[in-house]
């Protein structure tokens, strides 16, 4: 090895050289850089160079007009700022009539006179190109007043959005009815009003090269777990991506692997539940412009558990639980077990039940395989077709689905009455997961199980499922285990996984979440009557 | 260490079981090694035959490709140490 | 090469425990030719299990951070070391194919006549490979998950059994009928090897515990727990079949599965026994194939993983050629094992290993004393490792 070095040295020279290249021309690019960026705007071609800058924007204005014997031009992006209070502060610059004004001579001045006026609104001094058109884009109006070098920019971003709704994707019967929407300051309101708490942080990050979406990170200081903090942190600082437009291009960034049918951070539209799972010790990521919030990390079990279950009594609570997770493992094997137990294992049935099945197969022209898959498959394209469809047809697709496909196809004799049954059931078993990312995972693994049942009978269905665990238990969600209450096995946590315990009862955070402080509940004894005075009891 | 060390430890295990298990047969089915060895290598071709065989295959080619992209990812690295200094 | 620490719980380590020692002995049964007092065989068996264990623990906690191989090298070098670890990583990987076939020959019989055998292995090798490029945290954790399905699965098959009143429990009798030598000689010649004796590639694992303090009683409880494992279903199988029947049956457990019928319903519950089956071989098939892994990892100075995916399908293509037919793996596995390699490995090379660390211990111990000063025995470790 220490003999060969020197050649290989010579061979990379080239290399060598051309990465020399490479640094110079970093270089030179740094240098135009810092040249662009100290461009000043001078006060008298200011129209053109801003206009320039903005390639003629349409929405791009420009007021001019005079205060005292002084020029001033107060620049904005029309669509960005709010019209009413774009008024009320030209009034207060430009020279009328009514009102004597204060002379705005240096810097110094501009400022105090923004003191004054603005106490409470946002304002900058902005200086430079950069800064000024950056204020511009974030629906900033600009003012730039003659022979002072530096400008004023006052946020005046203009408040369309929708109102605060029902939730669409995460609906409950009891509980709160309000869910996020696409504006970031509507939705950390919504939740700063559920947890008032000055350890309640948000930190902000900007990310998106062209798009410059902000992204908030919040957890709670002193409960979150500081390491698992630091890690979300430095996975958003990572993100170069030019644009940014929903949590699920987040999710896809940040996740600790890619390669996974299991969502590795949840979704939620529920303030409710961003709130109860930060005072658990978890972050939420929201990211402007979209309804729908991050909560890292999340482990496979959260998948089970909608915000209703807290609502209702724990023993309904508890109850639901386990049918979510029944329904899970009957949407991911009920055709599998169908085709295997078919094709390889008819003595397992019980003969009652294989005489019935055998006779409705008579005379169906396919083996069990290509009906299972021939209506799966029609099921994900209805299904698809009920959901990308104007809200006016979609009525159209069921009755087509369920009458001519469903009815009509087993009256033809080309599929049995069980498999429509065997559909039915899974497709609606699918449809119980509360979180909606979740369910695309027995969804594509159905089709995997199928295929192994068809080659190898249960034994290809049992290969695969040991697989999927296996998988399930190597996977990681920012550095905590994802299957983490059941493997590794905790025996604290398992008051709140297949079933939930009354609220008194579970006094601990999640242990595997690492929780700073690890006390939830206060109060430890089961709520009792008052003791009673005389009863008959004695 | 050298390189293709995944490649030479396949072919040494494959070598060695053989081997190890030529020398079973031999003293159960008292052949000679050459018996025991043709027994394990020429035994009647099946289909599942070629499914093992194929598995085997599978196996090679995994072994090569690990071992280059060893060799690929020590280069690079190599490559990042000399560009530091 | 920098290895990545690898962490298991002590739950993790007795579910694997378990595992691994029903394996393939519940597949081919155990103690058969003490006839019906084979469940007082394999009992006296895990007493001796437990003893073993406790050695092989004593023995590896001298040295927390190595696994097996390191030792060896401790000891006598590396140069002879790697020729003993490849003699181990033979061993390993044999024995795993040995499983492999044993759980193969199982699924093609009585399961899936029409599939060849090549078929079973070629997948089932596929996902031990899979596990074991995830790592053994990753198996110890599936483990950990199928293991309580494990426990009520045979708890299901006893209760079965008793409701469709094929138990009969005049087929224990008579008790000792022929005397406790039988007893004794298939617990010293067969179980201490098989299964018990097998716990040898566990001395890989001890290094990636996270709680060394209770590892001792933990693995004494597994071993514990799988004898009595192993005792209620060899008490099952005879009472619901009959000593003649056992030992006449290939597969005995699936044999006893198929006795269940109740009121023409819950007739077939061959999915369950081959759920268990299934767990364990998986679990012991992988063992040894990360003990063998190890040994390449220990040779190579390579990650474990790069090795899983090639040498899972060597084990998968040995699994088809280490016996012609299953009769002749039945032979080989009751004449040639045991003594040609089980004996050997599990027993001569470990108490030869046992001899050279007293005897280095020893020396280490005198110079220091020499020295003049009492150094405790890891710290002795530590200095030699610097040199």
């Amino acid at each position: 090895m220490a003999q060969r070095k020197p050649i290989r040295r010579l061979l990379k020279k080239p290399i060598k050289l051309e990465d020399k290249l490479k640094n110079t021309d970093k270089l030179s690019g740094q240098i135009q850089e810092q040249e662009k960026e100290s461009v000043e705007f001078s006060f008298n071609e200011l129209h053109s160079q801003v206009a320039n800058a903005f390639g003629n924007s349409a929405d791009l204005k420009f007021i001019e007009g005079k205060r005292d014997e002084r020029n001033i031009i107060i620049v904005f992006l029309e669509s960005m700022v709010d019209a009413t209070s774009l008024k009320e502060t030209t009034s207060k610059f430009l020279s009328s009539i009514s009102q004597k004004l204060q002379p705005l001579n240096n810097v110094d001045e501009l400022s105090s006179f923004c003191k004054e006026v603005f106490g409470g609104a946002s304002y900058k001094i902005v200086n430079g190109s950069d800064e000024t058109i950056n204020a511009i884009i974030n629906g900033s109006i600009v003012i730039f007043v003659e022979c002072i070098d530096k400008a004023l920019a006052i946020n005046m971003m203009n408040g369309e959005k929708r109102s605060v709704a029902e939730p669409t994707s995460q609906t409950v019967i009891r509980g709160p009815k309000d869910s996020f929407i696409e504006s970031i300051s509507t939705n950390v309101s919504l939740i700063r009003r559920r947890i008032r708490n000055k350890n309640l942080h948000f930190e902000q990050y900007t990310i998106g090269e062209d798009t410059q979406t902000s992204v908030y990170l919040g957890f709670i200081k002193g409960i979150a777990n500081e390491a698992i903090v630091q890690e979300v942190r430095n996975r958003l600082k990572k993100i170069k991506v030019s644009a940014i437009f929903e949590s699920g291009n987040i999710e896809e960034l940040i996740a600790d692997k890619t390669f996974t049918l299991f969502p590795l951070a949840l979704n939620t539209e529920r303030p409710d539940s961003v709130a109860a799972n930060l005072i658990e010790g978890k972050m939420v990521i929201l990211i402007d412009g979209t309804p729908f919030a991050l909560i890292v990390p999340a482990v496979f079990v959260n998948f089970f558990e909608s915000p209703e279950d807290y609502y209702q009594s724990f023993f309904l609570g508890s109850f639901l639980r386990m049918i979510r997770y029944l329904s899970f493992m009957i949407a991911l094997l009920t055709p599998s077990l169908y085709v295997g137990v078919l094709t390889y294992h008819h003595e397992l049935l019980p003969t009652t039940l294989l005489l019935s099945v055998i006779a409705q197969r008579e005379g169906i022209p396919f083996p069990a395989v290509v009906e299972v898959l021939v209506m799966e498959l029609t099921f994900e394209i209805l299904r698809e077709a009920g959901v990308r469809m104007p809200r006016v047809v979609g009525q159209m697709v069921s009755i087509v689905g369920a009458l001519v496909i469903g009815q009509a196809a087993a009256e033809a004799g080309i599929i049995s009455n069980i498999m429509i049954i065997i559909v039915s059931i899974t497709a609606i078993a699918n449809f119980v997961s509360p979180i909606y990312s979740f369910a695309t995972a027995s969804r594509l693994l159905r089709f995997l199980l199928i295929l192994f049942a068809a080659i190898l009978g249960l034994y290809g269905v049992l290969i695969v499922l040991v697989a999927m665990v296996a998988h399930l238990s190597s996977l990681r969600s920012f550095g905590v285990p994802y299957l983490a209450p059941i493997a590794p096995f905790i025996i604290e946590d398992q008051k709140d996984v297949f079933v939930r315990f009354p609220f008194w009862t579970m006094k601990k955070r999640p242990k595997y979440l690492r929780a700073e402080s690890e006390k939830k509940v206060f109060t430890s004894s089961p709520p009792s009557p008052p003791p009673m005075k005389g009863g008959n009891t004695s | 260490m050298g390189f293709y060390m995944v490649t030479l430890a396949f072919f040494l295990l494959i070598t060695l079981l053989t081997i190890l298990i030529a020398l079973f047969d031999m003293s159960l089915f008292e052949f000679s090694f050459f018996e025991a060895m043709i027994n394990i290598l020429f035994s009647e071709i099946a289909i599942g035959r070629y499914i093992a065989l194929f598995g085997a295959a599978l196996g090679l080619i995994s072994s090569v490709m690990i071992d280059v992209r060893i060799h690929r990812t020590k280069k690079d690295s190599n490559d990042n140490e000399r560009k530091k200094e | 090469m920098k290895m990545e620490k690898e962490n298991i719980s002590l739950s993790q380590l007795l579910t694997l425990l378990i595992n691994f020692l029903l394996g393939s002995a519940i597949v081919v049964g155990v103690g058969g030719s003490a006839k019906n007092d084979a469940w007082l065989a394999i009992l006296l068996g895990g007493l001796i299990g437990i003893v073993i264990i406790t050695l092989n623990h004593f023995f590896i906690l001298r040295f927390p951070d190595k696994n097996m191989f390191q030792v060896f090298e401790f000891c006598i070098g590396r140069k002879i070391t790697i020729v003993f670890t490849f003699m181990y990583i033979v061993y390993f990987l044999y024995i795993s194919c040995r499983v492999i076939r044993d759980f193969g020959e199982l699924m093609a019989t009585a399961i899936l006549p029409n599939t060849p055998i090549e078929m079973m292995s070629l997948t089932f090798c596929l996902l031990m490979g899979y596990i074991m490029y995830l790592g053994i945290e990753v198996l110890a954790r599936t483990s950990e998950i199928f293991t309580p399905y494990l426990f009520g699965f045979l708890l299901l098959l006893a209760i079965f059994l008793f409701a469709s009143g094929s138990v009969e429990f005049e087929q224990v009798q008579p008790i000792l009928g022929e005397g406790i030598m039988p007893v004794i000689k298939t617990a010293f010649t067969e179980l201490v090897f098989f299964p018990f004796g097998e716990i040898i590639a566990f001395s890989v694992v001890y290094t990636s515990l996270t709680n060394k303090k209770y590892s001792l009683r933990v693995s004494i409880l597994g071993v514990g727990l799988a004898t009595f494992l192993l005792c209620g279903s060899s008490l099952l199988m005879i009472v619901s079949l009959g000593v003649d029947s056992v030992s006449r049956s290939n597969f005995p457990l699936l044999s006893t599965a198929r006795v269940v019928s109740i009121g023409n319903f819950i007739e077939r519950i061959d999915a369950f026994v081959v759920f268990i089956i299934m767990l364990g071989v998986f679990i012991k098939g992988s063992m040894f194939f990360y003990a063998g892994l190890k040994g390449l990892e220990y040779i190579f100075n390579l990650p474990y993983r790069y090795f899983a995916f090639p040498v899972s399908m060597i084990i998968s293509l040995f699994s088809i050629l280490v016996s012609v037919d299953f009769a002749d793996h039945i032979q080989e596995g009751i004449k040639l094992v045991p003594y040609y390699l089980h004996f050997p490995f599990q027993v001569v090379f470990p108490f030869i290993l046992f001899l050279l660390v007293m005897w280095k211990q020893w020396k280490g111990k005198s110079k220091g004393e020499e020295h003049g000063s009492k150094k405790t025995n890891s710290q002795i470790i530590k200095e030699t490792n610097k040199t």
